[in-house]
């Protein structure tokens, strides 16, 4: 395989269709997700961020359970400055339900259709990538904003 | 506090060597995207990782780090405004 090959298969490889097959996996993501989320919500301890807790740089997910909490809160703005991906971050939690409480066939046809989806867009490899480039502007343009942002 | 927060600190080592250890497996098993998105949400490293424990025999692992989670959270609520780091 060349190289552009092996990039374009990693680019399209499925991520969310692979993951929805399993429905283990779906209700616990979907627990967990949850948990996450309505912990932040009712402001009692959730599970740190490891890279966080130790070098007190964001990583690129701090600040998506508060955003999803804000946001869950009906404070658009907040939820807007915590952080941009919140309301997929939601969908995702969401999807994850609704995949874990599916019946087996009909949860195997979904995945099926949103692998052959993510084959032909790769898009939730770009939004991943998307994600990255978002935390790596944060850090870059307004470190102190940012670092100040996620202390709060 | 004084004999918590070293406590802490050894606590945010052993999670971080963690989340590492089971983001490399992840990354082993030729799963980039999952991987990146281990990255992005060490919620999800956590969990994949428990549901993938015993394919990838690193049940021990798993505990080692649920059990740090446990008393990194417990910390969080014992001294909220020297530890807390919450996340996400």
């Amino acid at each position: 395989m060349t190289g552009r090959a092996r990039l374009r298969h990693a680019l399209f490889a499925p991520v969310l269709g692979n993951l929805l097959r399993n429905r283990i996996l779906d209700l616990s993501l979907a627990v967990g997700g949850t948990l996450q989320v309505a912990a932040t919500l009712a402001r009692l301890p959730a599970m740190p961020c490891p890279f966080r807790h130790l070098t007190h740089v964001p990583c690129p997910g701090c600040g998506l359970s508060r955003a999803c909490a804000a946001l869950l809160r009906g404070n658009f703005t907040e939820s807007r400055r915590m952080h941009l991906f919140a309301p997929l971050f939601l969908a995702a939690i969401l999807l994850f339900w609704m995949a874990g409480l599916l019946t087996p066939a009909r949860r195997e046809a979904w995945a099926n259709w949103v692998a052959r989806f993510e084959r032909r867009t790769a898009l939730p490899t770009l939004l991943l990538i998307a994600l990255l480039l978002y935390w790596l502007s944060r850090l870059l343009y307004a470190p102190d904003a940012f670092l100040r942002l996620m202390r709060d | 506090v004084c004999v918590l927060f070293p406590l802490a600190i050894i606590v945010g080592v052993g999670s971080l060597v963690c989340w590492i250890l089971v983001l490399v497996k992840i990354f082993q098993a030729n799963q980039i995207g999952l991987g990146i998105l281990g990255i992005i949400c060490p919620l999800f490293t956590f969990i994949y990782g428990w549901v993938k424990s015993g394919e990838w025999k690193i049940q021990k692992l798993m505990l080692i780090w649920t059990v740090l989670v446990v008393i990194n959270i417990a910390l969080s609520a014992a001294m909220p405004h020297t530890v807390i780091i919450q996340q996400h």
